[in-house]
């Protein structure tokens, strides 16, 4: 049951009251040292920030940081979108490249770029290019500070691949190797399958960049998603194959029943597409066979790329960034940055601490974690307008259905493709 | 009203039934209890298992390492034990006001309630915010207390508004034939009349300030203000052998929704399922 709580007359009176302080009110946020930092993570990283959090206060007593964690990105955004409009927001908060367009394009975030430029502490080259690049919401002003480099990578079941003489996943394998591979690892009967992959455009677009394709006309202006001109058609079809024509990847059944991931953990799954962000729980799931992560394999006569997967700092224009760019800069040192590499669970976006043993570490699986860093100079994002996340949304909806046969694939793709103009309108 | 149905009729639906019932609504509960004693790691099980081979409460102590638990749980207790009475208050009397409304002024009152009812809540999420954010509340429990003020919803005003029109006009006259005030005649004549509305209204009240996760997570800051369903919702993101903790957490979560239902129960009536069957005393 929902409720509403609200009585008439009172309703009536809180309109009033609402219509007398919309003309009154202002900012919320206070300038007394105090900063607020939403973001969102489980458990153990909600553990890290804190860390993160008592060192910076530790290292700044005049100032007090409210951390508030919430577990999921799309409650972050019910949290960030009501503080917003109603004018008080976090002075901090860490958002999705493909998510942060939406508050960018209202102009309620104060560019970091300055800062950064003025900064004695950090600078731009201690950076890696590509997260940089996608928080410029204009293309040349940095709007937000990436926190972390994560991109979509191949886990495989070394013990799987050995047992079937077949190569590891390494850099220049090809399509064909991969679908070798799955198909040589796929057996419907015993339940295991050559591959899991999610099916929506962040996992297609490097299949299709690969392929020399484009996911959309525009990059910093998309008015229309091209996945259905050659080559990145052809791109789609390898990935739509891998479920309707080689029955490679589980089926709709089979993928509700044991999720992807944890029918990698169970070992019944040879390869499984994710970002760094699946570390932690491969390391605590799996005991009983050996782990690694690859790249991503590369379309014949194409280009080796993969797809950003990253987060970064934004700091509210009705805040007090400057006290807030305090903290930013704070989780931007090889200090701050380190205490968050001990989750695993991201890949720092600065160089030095991605590159050092804090990141690789080398007695933990994956032992091939600077696979993370070797892709760098590969990695490609989507487009972060402000209508990006919304169509995003949607359009992964009609593709899963093509991608578990649920409607005709012309029809979807077509669908797809009308669906995402109806959304770039908007923008 | 009783049934006059005799044999097995009667037994199926006076027993039968509500066994069946009690024990379809009774299974999620008890593989709740039984998966939080699970050991942490093992493999998630595939069917029902009454007690898990070796059953332990570590799944509560850890529990109390990764989140600040308790804090999360008295801040619940302390929402609930403020807003359900003030809810229940507010609604009687917005329902009381509502019986002693003429006509036409009744029916346009209990049509306005109806309408602020189908309001989707997400239209009022940002205008409240403004509300409580200028009165500096943004960050506290208040907010999650302050709909009780308004009744907590127009539902609980209406299952008033219902319940006193079971008390007849001539007693209301003679009252304030008798110089009763409009308070007075509430408390000695209205409210000892609907008890089972009251205990309604309470539970329902209360299972809206003991679940409710959305205000909880537009309006408050700092974990220390944290209420149980914000917990709740961090602990979904654990992995699959880790679930006795998600487990843990639901049964701190609703042991105290089950513990009130029952007290409730005891409070209001010896045999509340015969008052709930008779309608209003």
């Amino acid at each position: 049951m929902t409720i509403q709580p609200t009585r008439p007359r009172a309703l009536t009176l809180l309109l009033l009251v609402v219509a007398l302080m919309a003309s009154a009110c202002g900012g919320g946020s206070s300038e007394d040292g105090t900063i607020e930092v939403t973001l969102f993570g489980g458990p153990a990283e909600i553990a890290g920030y804190q860390a993160l959090v008592d060192s910076f206060e530790a290292a700044n007593p005049d100032v007090t940081v409210t951390l508030n964690p919430v577990a999921k990105q799309d409650d972050l955004l019910a949290n960030l979108t009501t503080s917003f409009a109603g004018g008080a927001p976090p002075d901090v908060f860490l958002v999705n490249y493909l998510k942060y367009g939406q508050f960018a394009s209202q102009g309620v975030l104060a560019d970091v770029q300055p800062f950064l430029d003025a900064s004695e502490v950090i600078s731009v080259d201690d950076f890696a290019a590509p997260p940089l690049e996608a928080f410029r919401f204009d293309g040349e002003t940095l709007t937000c500070m990436p926190q972390n480099i994560s991109s979509l990578e191949v886990y495989y079941n070394v013990d799987a691949f050995d047992a079937a003489g077949l190569a590891h996943p390494a850099e220049g394998w090809t399509w064909d190797d991969f679908l070798a591979a799955a198909q040589t690892l796929t057996n419907p009967e015993e339940g295991r399958y050559g591959v899991g992959v999610e099916p929506s455009l962040q996992r297609i677009a490097p299949f299709v960049w690969s392929n020399g394709g484009d996911v959309v006309d525009d990059q910093l202006d998309p008015t229309a998603l091209t996945l259905d001109e050659s080559p990145a058609r052809e791109a789609l079809d390898f990935f739509l194959d891998l479920q309707l024509v080689h029955g490679v990847a589980p089926p709709d059944a089979e993928e509700q029943s044991l999720e992807s991931e944890e029918r990698f953990v169970a070992g019944q799954l040879g390869m499984y597409l994710n970002s760094r962000k699946s570390v932690p729980s491969l390391r605590e799931g799996i005991s009983g066979f050996t782990w690694d992560v690859g790249p991503m394999p590369t379309a014949p006569g194409g280009v080796p790329t993969t797809i950003l997967h990253g987060d970064a700092y934004c700091l509210a224009a009705e805040g007090d960034p400057e006290t807030a760019w305090r903290f930013v800069e704070h989780a931007m040192t090889a200090e701050g940055q380190e205490i968050l590499a001990e989750s695993g669970r991201t890949v720092p976006s600065r160089l030095d601490v991605a590159n050092s043993a804090v990141f690789l570490e080398p007695d933990e699986p994956p032992a091939s974690s600077r696979v993370f860093v070797d892709v760098i100079p590969t990695i490609r994002s989507l487009p972060h307008t402000g209508t990006w996340s919304q169509m995003q949304n949607q359009v992964d909806s009609v593709f899963t259905d093509v991608f578990y046969g649920r409607v005709d694939r012309e029809q979807g793709i077509a669908d797809m493709i009308s669906t995402a103009a109806a959304v770039f309108e908007l923008d | 009203m009783r049934s006059t149905r005799s044999g097995f009729g009667h037994f199926a639906g006076w027993h039968l039934l509500p066994i069946v019932a009690a024990v379809l609504f009774a299974l999620p509960l008890l593989a709740m209890i039984s998966g939080s004693l699970r050991p942490m790691g093992a493999v998630p099980p595939t069917g029902i298992e009454v007690l898990p081979p070796g059953a332990t409460l570590r799944a509560y102590d850890l529990l109390d390492d990764l989140l600040p638990v308790r804090t999360y749980l008295l801040n619940s207790v302390v929402v609930a034990a403020v807003a359900v009475p003030l809810s229940v208050l507010v609604a009687s009397w917005g329902g009381f006001g509502i019986r002693l409304l003429g006509g036409r002024t009744k029916r346009l009152v209990i049509l306005l309630s109806l309408l602020t009812m189908v309001i989707p809540a997400s239209a009022l999420w940002a205008t409240r915010f403004q509300v409580y954010s200028t009165f500096g509340l943004i960050g506290s429990v208040l907010p999650l207390i302050a709909p009780a003020l308004l009744g907590t919803s127009p539902f609980l005003v209406l299952i008033y508004a219902w319940a006193f029109h079971g008390i007849g006009d001539s007693q209301l006259h003679a009252a304030r034939l008798e110089g009763a005030s409009a308070w007075t005649m509430w408390r000695r004549i209205a409210m000892p009349q609907v008890r089972t509305a009251t205990l309604a209204v309470a539970v329902l009240a209360f299972t809206f300030h003991w679940g409710n996760f959305v205000d909880a997570l537009l309006y408050l800051r700092g974990q220390e203000n944290y209420t149980l369903p914000l917990g709740l919702d961090t602990l979904k993101l654990l992995r699959p052998t880790e679930f006795p903790l998600l487990m843990a957490g639901a049964v701190v979560f609703t042991l105290p929704s089950v513990a009130v239902f029952l007290l409730a129960n005891r409070l209001f009536d010896d045999d509340p399922l015969q008052t709930l069957r008779s309608g209003t005393t």
